[in-house]
This record gives C-alpha cells, sequence and structure tokens, in this order.
C-alpha cells in the first residue's frame, strides 16, 4: 500500500465512525424521547371509573338499576307480593333494610286504603363505574293514587349505589336526595 | 512510523467499533420504533383521553347550570357575559338574544339567585362526537324584590357539547314531576 492511499483510507473510514456514531446519539435521542413521552401519555393502570368508556356494561348497570327502581318502587292493592318479590331479588346489603323502611308502611297502606304508587324513572346517570360497583343517580316521578281517583305526583331523586353479584347489578344502598 | 502490527491493529479495532456503533444504532431504532408505537396507538392512552374528557363534560356541564341559576340583578352586565361563554349553539344564541329582555326582567323584579350543584351525573356520553348529556340535581336559593328568600331542590336535563376543545352547554331544562 503506497503512503498516499493510507492516508486517504483512514479519513475516510473515520468519517464512516463519525457519521455512525452521531447516527447513534441521534437515535438514543429518539428513544429517550419517546420513552418518556410514551411514559407521561399513559396512566399507571387503566381509569378506574369505567363509566361510558365501556358501553355495554354502562348500559347494563343504567338498564337493570331503572327496572330495579321501577318494579321494586311501584305497586298497587293487588301488585304487594310482586314489588316484594323484585325487591327480594335485586336490592341487597343496607337497601334491604331501606326499603323494609320505606315501603313497609307504604304496602300497610295499600292493603288498608287501596294506595297504589308508580315510579317512573325519568332519568339515570352514571356517576362511576367499576367491574362490580357504580354510583348513579336516579330521577324519577312517583305517582301516589288513591282507589278514590285521586293522585299525586312528586319527584324523586336517588343517589344509587349498585353492586354487581353473579352477573347482575343489585341496588346495595339508596340515599334520597 | 505506522508498525505492521500497529497498523493489524487499527484495521481490527476500527470494524469492531464500527460493529458495536451499528448495533447500538439497531438497538436505537427498535426502541423508538416500539415507544413511538406506544405513543401513537396505546389502548391505555386512549383510554385516558376519553376518561378525561367524559369528566370535563360533567364538570363544565354541572359549572355552566350553576352559572345560569345564579343572578344578580346589580351585575347583569357580568352575568350575561359569563351566559355568554360557557353556552354554544342554541342556547348561546338564546342568551345573546334575550339579552336586553332578560336584563330588564331581572332589574325590574330585583331577582337575586344563588345556586349550589347537589349531584349530577352523565347520562350518556360520546367522546368521538364530542356530545354529552346530563342530569343534575340543584339547590338554587332565590330572594325576592320583597326579600324573601326560597331554597327549592330542582331537577335539570342539560346538553353539552365539546367546541375548539372545551365543553360548552347549548340545551338545558328543568325537569318538572309530570303526572
Amino acid at each position: 500500500m503506497s503512503p498516499d492511499l493510507n492516508r486517504l483510507s483512514v479519513p475516510s473510514s473515520s468519517r464512516a465512525l463519525a457519521a455512525l456514531a452521531t447516527a447513534v446519539v441521534a437515535v438514543g435521542l429518539a428513544a429517550g424521547t419517546l420513552t418518556v413521552m410514551a411514559a407521561t401519555s399513559e396512566p399507571q393502570v387503566r381509569d378506574a371509573n369505567q363509566a361510558f368508556l365501556e358501553v355495554d356494561a354502562t348500559n347494563a348497570v343504567i338498564q337493570q338499576t331503572q327496572q330495579t327502581v321501577e318494579r321494586a318502587f311501584s305497586f298497587g292493592p293487588r301488585s304487594i307480593p310482586a314489588a316484594r318479590k323484585e325487591a327480594t331479588k335485586s336490592l341487597v346489603d343496607e337497601a334491604v333494610t331501606q326499603y323494609a323502611d320505606l315501603y313497609g308502611p307504604l304496602f300497610e297502606q295499600g292493603r288498608s286504603t287501596g294506595l297504589s304508587i308508580t315510579t317512573t324513572v325519568r332519568s339515570v346517570g352514571v356517576e362511576s363505574l367499576s367491574d362490580d360497583r357504580a354510583e348513579l343517580l336516579v330521577l324519577a316521578d312517583q305517582t301516589a293514587a288513591s282507589p278514590d281517583g285521586q293522585s299525586t305526583t312528586g319527584a324523586a331523586q336517588l343517589g344509587v349505589s349498585a353492586v354487581r353479584r353473579d352477573g347482575t347489578w343489585k341496588i346495595a344502598r339508596i340515599e334520597l336526595l | 512510523m505506522t508498525t505492521r502490527w500497529e497498523r493489524l491493529h487499527e484495521q481490527r479495532a476500527r470494524p469492531g467499533l464500527g460493529g458495536a456503533l451499528i448495533a447500538l444504532l439497531v438497538v436505537g431504532l427498535l426502541v423508538s420504533g416500539w415507544q413511538g408505537w406506544r405513543v401513537a396507538t396505546g389502548d391505555e392512552s386512549v383510554a385516558s383521553s376519553s376518561a378525561s374528557e367524559r369528566d370535563a363534560a360533567l364538570a363544565s356541564a354541572g359549572d355552566a347550570l350553576v352559572r345560569f341559576n345564579t343572578v344578580d340583578y346589580r351585575h347583569m352586565g357580568a352575568t350575561l357575559d359569563e351566559w355568554s361563554k360557557v353556552s354554544s349553539g342554541k342556547l348561546h344564541a338564546s342568551v345573546l338574544a334575550g339579552r336586553k329582555a332578560v336584563r330588564r326582567e331581572v332589574t325590574r323584579a330585583r331577582t337575586m339567585a344563588s345556586a349550589r350543584l347537589l349531584r349530577s351525573a352523565l347520562t350518556s356520553f360520546d367522546g368521538g362526537a364530542g356530545t354529552a348529556t346530563i342530569a343534575a340535581v340543584l339547590e338554587i336559593r332565590t330572594r325576592t324584590k320583597g326579600g324573601d328568600t326560597k331554597t327549592r331542590a330542582t331537577r335539570f336535563a342539560g346538553l353539552v357539547q365539546r367546541t375548539g376543545g372545551t365543553w360548552k352547554l347549548s340545551a338545558m331544562q328543568t325537569m318538572e314531576a309530570s303526572s
């Protein structure tokens, strides 16, 4: 090898190395930046509140809560057992006692005076939803009617805590707002 | 002077360093690709942005309902500006169109009202379309000309829409009990 060729080839391979080193640094920076971006844009865990993010689960809790409220909180003189049956099936925990306290006296009136109560859900909002717990806001109208045809309708606002047992949503607690 | 051994050594070392750098480059590219893919497509970040959109929709709706039920006849200019700011669509248009009439009416009756959000929840949410509906119970305290105060819980249904990145109330109505 001539000295001249030697001088030419060494700088060119140095240049290639320098270019390679620069590329490594650039890619390293990109990797670092993207890692930070990925880490900051990503929450540590899935958002705990799945309300309206899990559409099917949200619809299920809305639909089942509405049905329970309307069926358990509506009765006529001859349909008290049906309301009780729904309550037994769909109320758990604190809601069981709450229901007995609220509706026990009303059932008495139903039997003695023929009072009937119709609960119509106007709106169900979901505050929070996880796999087995949900907090809901239920806006309902309640009409109390006596056999002589007189009736009054009032607004009922309920904060409802629901729990999922064996794949079905049950009401565990009711807060009258 | 370069010895044969040194030249040999140099020739060996260069490919070694080059190989290491190429390996680093490949690793760097792989990491960039992987992290870039995470940034672009990560399901978690999509869910998290939907969750924050949902929470923003609810917060904006509740805030707007409170503002629309807070009235001070002495500061109607500022009140109407607030209403205009937190509304969009039809509600916004009616705020603008009704400005004079509302001001006149409220001033004549010397209306004073303050509102507090007792409870609120979304009844529907579509993050993609940027729409959500809300159910809310507000405690509204009003004072009449005579100085009497009245407090009552009022139910509301509202529609919020995302415009220019913020959620604004575009419709609202009280939900009276109906037989």
